[in-house]
């Protein structure tokens, strides 16, 4: 593997976790009757933006690099279901993220502070970025999985 | 209360309902029907590659649609949006998994 195609994973796994954890403060504050909107705003822009740089980074990755050098060695190993469960359900569910994180900001930059504090619409947004979370945790877990299964 | 900025909330709430949905059934169907996956291989360099561009312009051309389209919106029609957003997520994340787990054993 040449090092940019190393340096592409690394970032795609960094930004990656950066956006599920940005996702996650945006979430904890949506949980509270008043959230702090100015540090909503920020952890769901910055969200988006870290969601947004591993989808090109693993984009890279995985078109140039993974299908032919990866997939066959894990494909001929003990575990081939880390391909065809894990690698499959992971990528395609990742493109669900960006959409997910895009309608987060949209609301919160768009939405005035009483928008935002009102139950009728912070609960929804809250369970949004409840549901970006998890599925930005499960694809982190399956990466694991995924690298564990090459070695 | 309406505000001039709840008709492009709701529809990009709604958009991404669809895109989501699209997503299960593109990938479902590209892994079905071989054709398609080489059209999106052919058109694109990469079938994921053009899951992604065209899901991103379903998101952007439909959300942009909707939000011409709509009147009256008010809080209580993003907070729904929002919801069928949440559902369709759960949805379409179920089936790509459900798929793939069949699929594989």
């Amino acid at each position: 593997m040449s090092t940019f195609t190393e340096l592409t994973l690394v970032l795609h796994i960094v930004f990656g976790l950066m956006g599920v954890m940005a996702i996650y403060s945006a979430l904890v504050v949506l949980m509270k009757d008043r959230p702090a909107v100015g540090f909503l705003r920020f952890m769901s822009v910055s969200g988006l933006l870290l969601v947004l740089l591993s989808w090109i980074t693993g984009a890279y990755y995985y078109t140039t690099y993974y299908g032919s050098a990866v997939k066959p060695i894990i494909n001929a190993g003990k575990f081939p279901w880390a391909h065809a469960l894990m690698m499959e359900a992971k990528e395609h569910t990742f493109l669900l993220l960006p959409f997910l994180a895009a309608v987060l900001v949209f609301v919160v930059l768009l939405g005035s502070t009483s928008l935002l504090s009102d139950p009728r619409v912070r609960r929804p947004l809250a369970a949004l970025a409840g549901v970006a979370f998890t599925l930005g945790t499960i694809i982190a877990l399956s990466g694991v999985v995924v690298s564990g299964a090459v070695r | 209360m309406i505000d001039k900025h709840f008709r492009t909330l709701y529809a990009f709430a709604i958009s991404a309902s669809v895109t989501v949905l699209f997503i299960a059934i593109i990938t479902i169907w590209a892994d079905l029907y071989a054709p398609l996956k080489d059209w999106l291989k052919a058109m694109f360099t990469h079938h994921w590659i053009g899951k992604s561009v065209l899901s991103a312009a379903l998101f952007l051309i439909l959300g942009g649609v909707i939000g011409l389209l709509v009147s009256k919106v008010d809080e209580n029609k993003i907070a729904t949006a929002l919801w069928w957003l949440v559902g369709c997520s759960i949805i379409a994340t179920l089936a790509i998994w459900g798929f793939y787990l069949i699929e594989a054993f």
